[in-house]
């Protein structure tokens, strides 16, 4: 397979040499200064001594720097701290509930009130952020991970590879995620239910990012850079994974970031349709999709998860922004 | 912005005019609030909430709502209950019983023809019942034939399509006879069910064509079905039976989600809903956008304790805890919280629209809540074997029904009063909770039983939930409350038998093979303009009552 | 070119094949006995429900109940549904109204979501940016239950401006309430796409050089950023499509839109294999051609992407 892409690219090669040996023709001729005459400025020298940064590293120098990503990064920190740590935050048990609080008002102890069932809901809401950060999360980094690399493949090696990898991600595109979702949660009925959801939104969140990492490999594989690379005899693998993959990663990362929240709400999705988590676990997603029956009499029942939520999502998706933006070396230098 | 609003302004006005065009080419004025003006008339057509059938319109082949509605409506049987679920001779001039309720001799009334014209004579009916009652036209309610005689001869596969109960002779064209297997009290209120309504002779020339079309005999004829949209049927003026049609026609209107249906109430473009979806429980009788119901009805809701889980057997620990259990639950909290008010407090194993039903039957404070007795029983019984640390009691129900408010109140309130771990346990079709539950499957986990009668009499809660000889999922023994149930079969009149029933529940209380939890109440909302709204003891609406 | 649109119409017999087999193998993994449930909370009948289960074939093991459904399948013969409705008109009343309301959300979201990302992509982190990133962000965080009953309810019961629901034969009026709703969380993702794409191709070379030349903004924006910010918009909105007509359920149950999301939910319940595998066989047949399409828009788009 690779020899065909090798082949591809040195074609290109030959068609692009063929307008430059023929030789100046009137009025391209090219006037450059004598390297002698003036010499390289002081702030222009290359500092020989220091090994090459790496993008990653100008990114983080970047990144530092950008108040948008220490916002988002602390918002980010804070609610993997809550997920992580709860009970710092709460202290009331987020399953004890009794009808007679049946959604009372916020009161000293209880400052967002109670739910239908008499729980707290200060308490379900820092309790379910563990659940649905780690769905978020998960889910995120397996899509990503997953999606990513096929969708890289088949834009990458284009041919019968595409073809395959394509088709595959026509068929799973077409299967509705509620009847996989059934199955699913029957065949793994007794592992833990949040392995179970975060598969099955992996199983089917993957083929949106295949697409969209495809279409980005499929438009950075014909930049110069990567012409240039293949002509220096780097191999199409060392290509793939060191130029035209980062140079594909804005609109994934964007994607990924924009998914973390809606793989949250498909969570509520699932469970408004009866298949989400039980109710022995505390969720955001599970306890919008209860509150949205007191929608018209009770809206702040619904209003703390769905806040909670949110707030997640704006954090990862300027986290998200800031990053892209400072891998972009464009970005940088405008 | 500003052109986006513009725009739905715009919209606006268009939409009120495609409401009104769609209606008036539709139903003939069944809704848009425009032409409420004229309000009064008799011949008003009247839209219902209701299920899109998920069987042809065939009496015999129908067994949940969204059929069994229109057939109702469409088919007048032998007898018909009135409102308060009192049976009354419909096309039945007399039916009559033998000394040991064996036999049933039953006479027709004159005159009754179908709307193709035919008359109805007892050839109508048991053709029809045999039908229904054989395995070769795959009939869903075949099993309420059960107790005729010669049932057994048709439930072989390969049995020929025409084959008949023997049970049934035909006397003459007005009088037919029908030869039980076993004594029942019952019958004369059984044949008020849906499924033994007659046929006519077109129907065995092409069922197919009759599901889709059906020839009725009833306050209703059939008018058409628009599959997954409505189902409209008018008034049958040739109708001689004994109800008084107020409207013009009943349009049933496909919905999938009751939700939907609430909100077209609420904006005028539906007349009648008649199950209140759970969003609307809080507010629907304080909703100044439409006018309520919210009367005792006739389903009650239980839940199953399976007497093959665990712990629960049918020995002195289970049936500690079985009481444990019930009493550890608050119902009247969850009636009022949970429930907003929209069900009534248990008594017994029937529901309060049913003759023979009562609030103090002998054992029947089990359900009272009381949670240190409850403890009491619950440590008494984990003298005779331990209740795990890490054992959760599960009650199981069917994820795509909403149930999940009412089994999270219920688990917790028995975790709060007991101690232990307690949780609801959700699958998410309808398919694999009924599948379980026929097949015994339910090994750590008790579930949903809800059950509403066919016809109104305790029998068919008592018989259908417990009785040995019923094979509905149900495990519980007991020979004591077999012989009550065949005692109440032979007894001379239906008070006696109700009697009968009411010891038969003192025997469930004792036993507790599954813990009531409340009656639901018939409930829903009618537009503003509606008169009329009520709902029948089975808890759907009086139809042919409604007007506008 | 022609050689190329030929194999990918070749390609599209194993996708159909393997989508049918994989369906009906998870129709047939489905938990519970479809033909208990027909029975509702009422005994089952076993020997009548034993005749069903032969009339549905559903008593034969799972290969020769898929190949009996190819077998018919080739000849047009799609059975009838557990109700004794033929599967093809099931299918020819649902998909009208839901190709209607996929091709009204999927305009909206279109629309809408470039227009947005190229405001907020050409004023970067200034207010308008902001406000839209808010915007986009309540669409992805509130799920379409919610947002769909709160419309609903403001626009259908509370101010008559839109039907609260779709009602029988649905008109564009009736449809735009719940297009809007099925639009709005595709919308979002568009939103950021274009955004990202303006904000990372405004500082190309080749932008710099057009405004050398003196082109006026307007013509740099649409002739080159936009062009070349719109391949993996369109990659979304391609894969959307589909999306959008198979995973309408939630929407077309909030407006009791008697349409595919609604049919095939239900038939899932239900269980009912030749339904689901023939609709979504439907489906899987938009999702490939649309695939195909999008590929060739790239190569609009984008000249130095070429297909032999």
């Amino acid at each position: 397979m690779s020899e065909t892409a090798m082949n591809e690219s040195s074609e290109q090669n030959e068609s692009q040499a063929r307008v430059y040996f023929p030789g100046p023709l009137p009025g391209q001729e090219r006037f450059v200064a004598p390297i002698d005459e003036t010499p390289l400025r002081e702030v222009d020298s290359v500092d020989e001594d220091v090994p090459p940064t790496s993008m990653w590293a100008d990114a983080w120098k970047t990144l530092r720097r950008n108040p948008l990503f220490i916002i988002s990064a602390i918002l980010a920190i804070v609610v993997i701290l809550v997920a992580l740590f709860p009970n710092l935050f709460a202290k009331q048990d987020p399953m004890a509930c009794n009808l007679s609080n049946s959604l009372e008002p916020g009161r000293p102890g209880h400052p967002f009130g109670f739910d239908l069932q008499g729980c707290d809901v200060y308490s379900r809401v820092i309790h379910g952020a563990r659940t649905s950060v780690a769905i978020g999360i998960m889910t995120t980094i397996l899509v990503t991970v997953f999606g990513g690399l096929i969708g890289a493949i088949a834009g990458f090696f284009g041919g019968w590879v595409d073809a395959v990898l394509s088709r595959i991600t026509d068929i799973f595109f077409a299967i509705p995620m509620i009847l996989g979702a059934i199955v699913l949660l029957q065949m793994f009925r007794t592992s833990t239910s949040l392995w179970k959801i975060i598969l099955t939104l992996t199983l089917f969140g993957w083929v949106n990012m295949a697409r969209i990492t495809r279409s980005a490999v499929l438009e950075a594989k014909n930049l110069e850079f990567n012409t240039a690379s293949t002509a220096l005899g780097s191999t199409p693998l060392r290509n793939l994974f060191r130029h035209i993959m980062p140079n594909s990663l804005a609109p994934v990362i964007v994607m990924a970031t924009m998914s973390l929240g809606s793989y949250i709400v498909s969570e509520a999705t699932l469970s408004f349709l009866g298949i989400g988590l039980p109710s022995t676990v505390v969720s955001w997603g599970g306890d919008i999709s209860t509150a949205q029956s007191l929608l018209t009499t009770n809206p702040s029942v619904l209003f703390y998860p769905s806040a909670a939520l949110a707030i997640t999502v704006l954090a990862f998706i300027m986290m998200g922004d800031a990053v892209k933006d400072a891998l972009d070396p464009k970005s940088r230098t405008a | 912005m500003k052109k986006q609003s513009a725009l739905t302004i715009a919209g606006a006005g268009l939409c009120v005019m495609a409401l009104t065009l769609s209606a008036c080419g539709g139903s003939g004025g069944s809704d848009s609030s425009a032409n409420s003006t004229n309000g009064g008339s008799s011949d008003a057509v009247i839209s219902f909430f209701n299920p899109e059938p998920t069987n042809p319109l065939i009496p015999g082949m129908t067994n949940e709502v969204g059929g069994g509605n229109p057939i109702d409506l469409m088919f007048s049987k032998l007898v018909r209950f009135d409102d308060k679920g009192k049976p009354v001779n419909e096309i039945a001039k007399q039916i009559k019983a033998n000394e040991d309720n064996t036999q049933y001799t039953v006479t027709i009334n004159d005159g009754w023809k179908f709307s193709d014209g035919t008359p109805v004579t007892a050839q109508s009916f048991t053709k029809a019942w045999s039908w229904a009652a054989n395995i070769g036209n795959k009939p869903l309610a075949s099993s309420f034939f059960a107790n005729i005689k010669g049932y057994d001869d048709l439930q072989k596969e390969g049995t020929p399509g025409e084959a008949q109960l023997s049970g049934l002779k035909v006397i003459d064209d007005k009088t037919f006879t029908v030869d039980l297997s076993s004594p029942s009290s019952t019958f004369p209120i059984q044949v008020g069910y849906t499924a033994f309504a007659p046929l006519p002779e077109s129907f065995y020339k092409d069922t197919k064509a009759f599901g889709e079309k059906p020839v009725t005999v009833g306050p209703y004829k059939f008018q058409s079905w628009e599959h997954n949209k409505s189902i409209k049927l008018v008034k049958d003026s040739t109708y001689k039976g004994g109800i008084k049609v107020k409207n013009g026609g009943v349009e049933f209107r496909s919905y999938t989600d009751p939700t939907a249906a609430y909100r077209d109430v609420q904006a005028g473009n539906l007349d009648v809903l008649d199950t209140l979806p759970a969003s609307a429980r809080k507010t629907f009788q304080t909703d100044n956008t439409v006018q309520a119901v919210n009367d005792p009805g006739s389903v009650i809701q239980m839940f199953t304790i399976p007497t093959y889980m665990k712990h629960f057997g049918q020995d002195q620990e289970g049936k500690l805890r079985r009481q444990a259990v019930s009493m550890s639950i608050d119902r009247a909290s969850i009636i009022k919280k949970v429930l907003s008010g929209t069900a009534k407090e248990v008594h017994d194993f029937t529901a309060p629209v049913i003759p023979g039903y009562s609030t103090s039957i002998k054992g029947s404070d089990v359900l009272k809540y009381n949670p240190s007795k409850a403890k009491e029983l619950w440590a008494e019984a984990n003298k005779i074997s331990p209740w795990g640390e890490g054992d959760t009691f599960k009650i199981a129900y069917n994820a795509d029904g909403a149930h999940k408010e009412i089994y999270d109140a219920v688990t917790n309130s028995i975790k709060n009063a007991l101690g232990i771990q307690a949780a609801g346990n959700p699958l998410p079709t309808f398919s694999e909770f009924r599948s379980n539950v026929q097949n015994g499957k339910f090994n750590d986990s008790a579930f949903r039983s809800g059950w509403q009668p066919d016809y109104p009499s305790p029998e068919s809660y008592l018989s259908s939930n417990f009785s040995s000889s019923v094979s509905n999922g149900n495990t519980y023994r007991n020979p004591e409350f077999d012989a009550l149930l065949n005692k109440a079969a032979s007894a001379k009149s239906i008070d006696e038998a109700n009697k009968i029933y009411q010891q038969s529940e003192e025997v469930l209380f004792r036993d507790l093979p599954a813990v009531p939890l409340y009656y639901q109440n018939s409930n829903g909302v009618a537009a503003k303009n509606i008169k009329g709204f009520s709902f029948t003891w089975k808890g759907t609406p009086a139809y042919y009552n409604i007007s506008k | 070119m022609g050689k190329y649109l030929l194999r990918r119409i070749l390609q599209m017999i194993p996708v159909v094949l393997g989508t049918t087999l994989l369906i009906y193998a998870l129709v047939f993994a489905l938990p519970g006995d479809p033909v208990a449930a027909m029975f509702g909370d009422k005994p089952v009948n076993q020997a009548v429900a034993a005749q069903i289960r032969s009339e549905y074939n559903l008593d034969k093991p799972f290969i020769v109940q898929y190949v009996l459904f190819l077998k018919n399948a080739l000849t047009l013969n799609f059975g009838n549904t557990f109700a004794g409705q033929p599967v093809i008109s099931v299918i020819g009343r649902a998909f009208p109204v839901t190709i209607k309301l996929a091709l009204m959300a999927f305009v909206f979201e279109g629309i809408f979501g470039v227009i947005f990302g190229i405001i907020g992509g050409l004023t970067k982190g200034k207010w308008s940016d902001n406000i839209i990133l808010v915007l986009s962000l309540l669409l992805i965080s509130v799920p379409t239950f919610v947002t769909g009953f709160i419309l609903q309810y403001l626009f259908g019961v509370k101010w008559h401006l839109l039907p609260a629901t779709a009602g029988a034969n649905p008109g564009f009026i009736d449809l735009l309430m719940p297009a809007i709703v099925l639009g709005s969380v595709s919308m979002a993702s568009i939103i950021r796409l274009t955004r990202t794409e303006i904000t990372s191709n405004i500082s190309e070379d080749y932008v710099r050089t057009a405004r050398a030349k003196g082109m006026s903004n307007r013509s740099v924006i649409v002739r080159h950023v936009l062009r070349n910010s719109l391949i993996p918009v369109v990659t979304y909105l391609g894969a959307d499509i589909g999306g959008l007509m198979g995973g309408a359920m939630i929407t077309e149950r909030i407006f009791n839109i008697q349409g595919v999301g609604n049919t095939l939910y239900q038939a899932i319940l239900r269980g009912e294999g030749t339904l689901v595998v023939s609709i979504v066989t439907i489906l899987v047949l938009i999702f490939v051609i649309t695939s195909l399409l999008v590929d060739l828009l790239y190569a609009v788009l984008d000249p130095r992407i070429r297909y032999a």
